[in-house]
């Protein structure tokens, strides 16, 4: 007769990738580099912010990117065309990065000689959420035109982000958009998540998101 | 979300641990999953029951316990249980000492508790 038995595992099923974002966030420490996780849906603002960013802090961190999203090919170019080191993954058409893949870029990068590192995920705010990539900071852009009724679509991912950064604000006033229910609705979810309203376009309220950035890398970086 | 993929890992944890501990065959598979994740149990055993033929999973019946939002005050410690309903309206407060400065404690995870085998 055979022994039923109990057996414990207690293992969350994000357990593999977990532990690969874990080896690269050494490997990051090792070589002194910030690296944040730019999550946002398909034309939210990812590549605007990017270059935009890379245009204010390049001149005072060294920079690399790490292209991930489907479409970005031509956007990996932009960057290119600023003289800043990127790397396009060819992911096969998959709904997020993960550690071994992101891994796998730093190989492409001469991290001795790097300060910052943006990662573009790949646009959608479902999976990403999910996947650490030994981030250090996780960033997600929602945009005036999308609506302000995201919160709860996309739980996971306003629940995990360090900030929000609101794009295309000069959009309003805009009816179907209440910007301070958007902040209550959040911060009820994740009270500590900065949230930052700005403008990729024309610049609007663009240097808070620039401080922020700079006082989380400088955190990292000895 | 990918719950082919999701259940693909679930099968393979199983079967990894029922393999180490010489079992016949995993009766059941009992996983943590928090409120958030929005998962559809119906649809993880769906797949489940395709993917495990001819695996020592087979006949296991897979159990989701779902975990609700549970937050911790920062101020106080107090932990207090929220509501998705409570997460669109008005500012929430600890119960306790009235701040806004907690996290979220359960309601996130995705835990493969356990197993039973024979």
């Amino acid at each position: 007769m055979s022994q039923v038995k109990m057996i414990d595992i207690k293992e969350t099923i994000f357990s593999a990738n977990d532990h690969a974002a874990d080896d690269l966030r050494k490997r990051l420490k090792k070589h002194n580099v910030f690296m944040m996780n730019l999550m946002a849906s398909p034309g939210a603002g990812k590549t605007s912010l990017i270059l935009k960013t890379i245009d204010a802090l390049s001149s005072k961190y060294r920079i690399a990117v790490v292209e991930g999203d489907l479409d970005s090919i031509v956007d990996a170019e932009k960057v290119v065309q600023k003289n800043i080191p990127a790397v396009q993954l060819r992911t096969g058409g998959a709904c997020h990065l993960d550690a071994l893949m992101v891994n796998a870029a730093l190989d492409e990068l001469d991290l001795d000689n790097l300060d910052l590192i943006i990662v573009e995920n790949i646009g959608n705010l479902v999976c990403p959420a999910s996947f650490d990539i030994g981030e250090h900071a996780k960033v997600m852009i929602t945009s005036v035109p999308e609506g302000d009724d995201k919160v709860l679509k996309y739980p996971i991912m306003f629940s995990v982000c360090n900030a929000l950064l609101v794009n295309k604000i000069d959009y309003l006033p805009d009816p179907g958009f209440d910007l301070e229910g958007l902040r209550t609705n959040v911060h009820n979810l994740n009270p500590s998540m900065q949230i930052i309203p700005l403008s990729c376009r024309t610049g609007d309220n663009f240097d808070k998101w620039i401080a922020w950035l700079e006082e989380a890398a400088q955190k990292q970086l000895s | 979300m990918h719950e082919l993929s999701l259940t693909k890992s679930i099968l393979s944890v199983a079967q990894r641990y029922a393999e180490q501990s010489g079992a016949a065959r995993v009766n059941a598979i009992f996983l943590r999953v928090g409120i958030l994740r929005d998962l559809e149990p119906e649809w993880i055993r769906r797949y489940f029951r395709y993917i495990s033929k001819g695996t020592i999973a087979e006949q296991a019946e897979v159990l989701v316990m779902v975990e609700p939002l549970v937050c911790k005050c920062n101020s106080c410690s107090c932990q207090f249980g929220l509501e998705l309903t409570q997460v669109i309206g008005r500012e929430v407060l600890c119960p306790q000492c009235g701040k806004h400065d907690y996290e979220l404690v359960t309601g996130m995870e995705f835990i493969i508790q356990g197993i039973e085998v024979a």
